[in-house]
């Protein structure tokens, strides 16, 4: 008769292997959770930025995107826009970081989905965007398309989603 | 000591666990905490207070004109606290600053300083409610308000 604390040890056993293989090998969706507050975290910047950061992490942004990606924004009051191409994103995150003072970035709330096969995406998302120095809060839901390439998740369409239409 | 753990402290640590479960519950998927952000329901909910939305409101009964409600983003950790004003199927649209509603003025005695606001009519379907804000003395562009989703509505505020 096997013994309860053989079967506590062995439970134990099994809990942690399975502990370390979700720690070594996570599922797609945790991996693109971990993307998305990397982009966050990316998109972030204080106004005292050094130069040679500011340039790392407006680069390292836009690679959290595919060459082909498509922004599109539509807000109210304001005049639909969109940004088309990874070297486009470059160029307006380091507008953004030379612009003034710092904002802090997140995006909250991502609901993954895998609509048709593993190698893509459609993440729901609320970004939230607090510029240093000002009151208001900015919050604004939107819908991304990631893209597996190369095993790294990386955002291929963003666009804005009007909660209130 | 014994006053606070009592004379069974495994009870009285039972007890305490079952409390903090349930607070957790309550306030996590019930009652919800929200810290007012913004100016647009002013004067009735002022910017930096705290109130609560309730996901249960709405358990046995459809939200009613009138009510002040969270609509969620993409989840919940960030609302839109907006007061409905139009119901599925009706037609709204503003007039000189006078909501109407299928043609005919609605009485609004929350309001203050309204501007003139000017919207076309629209039409909500079966599932859609038109929410705005209270504080109407704002440039329309500045305010976040329309056609939000039966679905999105999370739950009535709680006063």
């Amino acid at each position: 008769m096997i013994s309860v604390k053989r079967i506590l040890l062995v439970a134990a056993i099994a809990g942690l292997g399975l502990v370390v293989w979700f720690k070594f090998f996570p599922g797609d969706e945790k991996v693109i959770r971990k993307q998305l507050e990397k982009v966050a975290r990316l998109a972030s910047f204080s106004a005292d930025e050094a130069p040679l950061t500011r340039l790392g992490n407006a680069k390292e942004l836009a690679n959290s995107f595919t060459p082909d990606v498509r922004i599109e924004i539509n807000l109210q009051g304001l005049r639909e826009q969109s940004i088309e191409g990874r070297d486009r994103v470059f160029e307006m995150g380091m507008a953004a970081r030379g612009a003034g003072p710092g904002a802090k970035v997140e995006l909250i709330d991502p609901v993954v989905d895998f609509p048709g096969s593993r190698d893509s995406a459609i993440v729901g998302l609320t970004l939230k965007v607090q510029v240093s120095g000002q009151p208001d809060l900015g919050v604004q839901e939107m819908r991304l398309t990631m893209k597996k390439l190369s095993g790294e998740w990386l955002i291929q369409r963003v666009e804005t989603v009007k909660t209130l239409r | 000591m014994a006053i606070i753990i009592g004379r069974k402290p495994k009870r009285t640590f039972i007890r305490a666990v079952c409390l903090a479960a349930v607070c957790f519950v309550v306030f996590k998927f019930v009652v919800l905490p929200v810290r007012v952000a913004g100016i647009s329901m002013e004067p009735t909910y002022l910017d930096g207070t705290w109130n609560a939305v309730n996901s249960l409101s709405y358990l046995r009964s459809e939200p009613q004109r009138g009510d002040v409600v969270g609509v969620q983003l993409s989840g919940r950790s960030i609302m839109f606290l907006k007061r409905i004003v139009g119901l599925p199927g009706e037609t709204v649209a503003f007039d000189k600053g006078v909501v109407k509603i299928d043609g005919r003025p609605l009485e609004e005695p929350y309001l203050r300083n309204a501007l003139k606001w000017d919207k076309d009519p629209e039409r909500l379907g079966p599932d859609e409610f038109f929410v705005v804000g209270d504080n109407r003395s704002m440039d329309m562009a500045d305010h976040s308000f329309g056609v939000a989703k039966r679905a999105k509505i999370v739950g009535k505020v709680v006063r």
